[in-house]
């Protein structure tokens, strides 16, 4: 017991620094660390059933989401298109093929000829994207957010939708990408509000839903978030006791300054929390 | 201000610019996670020399504490890496 308290806690038999800030410890636990970045990998490659990342996006579920939002903002509700979901299909694989991730493709090709190239006339057409997502709620969350997405979440000009959901690298990552086109082919305004689809109604006879569903006994992100998440905490928690404790008994020391400690690993905290929830664009 | 205190809040100040660049860099370049890495290890490498010029400046510099800042940078990128690998696909 007394040398688990020795860990957490300065003492004179440890020198007046908690053991767990002594460089020995601290080696261990970088070295724990490094084995779980290699060993980490290996497991995720060949055994993917285990341990990866939970994914579970589909078009199906990010309709229903957009409608849900149109309808709570007192729009008409847009119904899937597949010519729409075709031209946002061919701009996924033009991101991967060409590695980009941007709206306009790095030779000028905009979303436009995408949709014109799938057959869509439009009169009125918009595009979101998303990547790195593990949700479809947390995509339609993330463009509610942006006043620029949203714009086109609940434009009243927009009658169809289209998406696509697909796996793939970019920049030698594996992601996942979302495309999100909007479009009319009719001139506005349109006076009447059409028949509410449910949730998955489709406008054409055939339905184009992508789906990316992934579910692994364990789930990598979180699993890795939260591991990180709690050694982060735990040195900052020891740190500030050692601030605390050696304040009090006034004993002098040549260490590295505590505060210093903390603000580097609190920034590599709010790192950890902060990223890993995908981008918009 | 006691020129002690002034002192100690430049250090400080300096510090939390570093800092907050970093966050601010790492989160920017969210859609390349090798770019988010660099940019840790960045901060960390910054951090350390940050830390070891502070002691020098102080006059209390010793192998032991350029050490120690050693190992809190190399632990704090080390969490880094460890958590962008699980988050990837």
């Amino acid at each position: 017991m007394r040398e688990f308290r020795h860990l957490f806690l300065p003492h004179p038999l440890n020198n007046h620094r908690a053991s767990l800030l002594h460089h020995k410890s601290l080696t261990v636990i970088i070295a724990f660390l490094f084995i779980q970045i290699l060993f980490f990998p290996f497991v995720k490659t060949n055994y993917p059933q285990v341990l990866g990342v939970a994914i579970d996006i589909s078009s199906e579920k990010l309709l229903s989401l957009t409608n849900q939002k149109r309808q709570e903002a007192g729009l008409p509700p847009l119904g899937l298109d597949n010519t729409l979901s075709n031209a946002a299909v061919l701009k996924a694989k033009d991101m991967f093929s060409k590695n980009y991730w941007a709206h306009n493709a790095p030779d000028g090709t905009t979303p436009w000829v995408f949709i014109k190239d799938a057959g869509y006339e439009y009169v009125y057409a918009g595009e979101n994207l998303a990547r790195g997502f593990t949700s479809s709620p947390s995509v339609v969350e993330a463009w509610m957010r942006s006043p620029t997405h949203r714009e086109n979440v609940l434009s009243p000009n927009y009658k169809d939708v289209g998406f696509a959901v697909l796996q793939g690298k970019l920049n030698g990552d594996e992601t996942v990408l979302v495309v999100e086109m909007f479009g009319d082919t009719q001139t506005k305004p349109i006076a009447t509000f059409p028949k509410v689809p449910t949730s998955g109604e489709v406008s054409g006879a055939q339905t184009l839903l992508s789906v990316i569903r992934n579910q692994p006994l364990i789930n990598s992100f979180s699993l890795s978030k939260n591991i990180s998440s709690f050694v982060l905490a735990m040195f900052i928690f020891v740190l500030l006791l050692d601030i605390i404790v050696v304040e009090r008994k006034k004993v002098v020391r040549f260490v590295g300054h505590n505060f210093s400690h903390i603000f580097f690993l609190g920034a590599i905290l709010i790192i950890v929390i902060a990223i890993g929830n995908g981008v918009i664009l | 201000m006691s020129k002690n205190l002034r002192h100690h809040l430049t250090y400080h100040l300096s510090l939390a610019v570093l800092l907050l660049l970093g966050i601010f860099i790492t989160l920017q370049v969210s859609y390349d996670r090798k770019l988010q890495i660099q940019a840790i290890a960045a901060t960390a490498f910054l951090y350390v020399a940050w830390g070891i010029a502070h002691h020098v400046l102080e006059h209390d510099v010793n192998a032991k504490i350029v050490i120690e800042y050693i190992l809190m940078g190399v632990l704090g990128l080390t969490i880094s890496v460890f958590f962008i690998q699980g988050a990837m696909l």
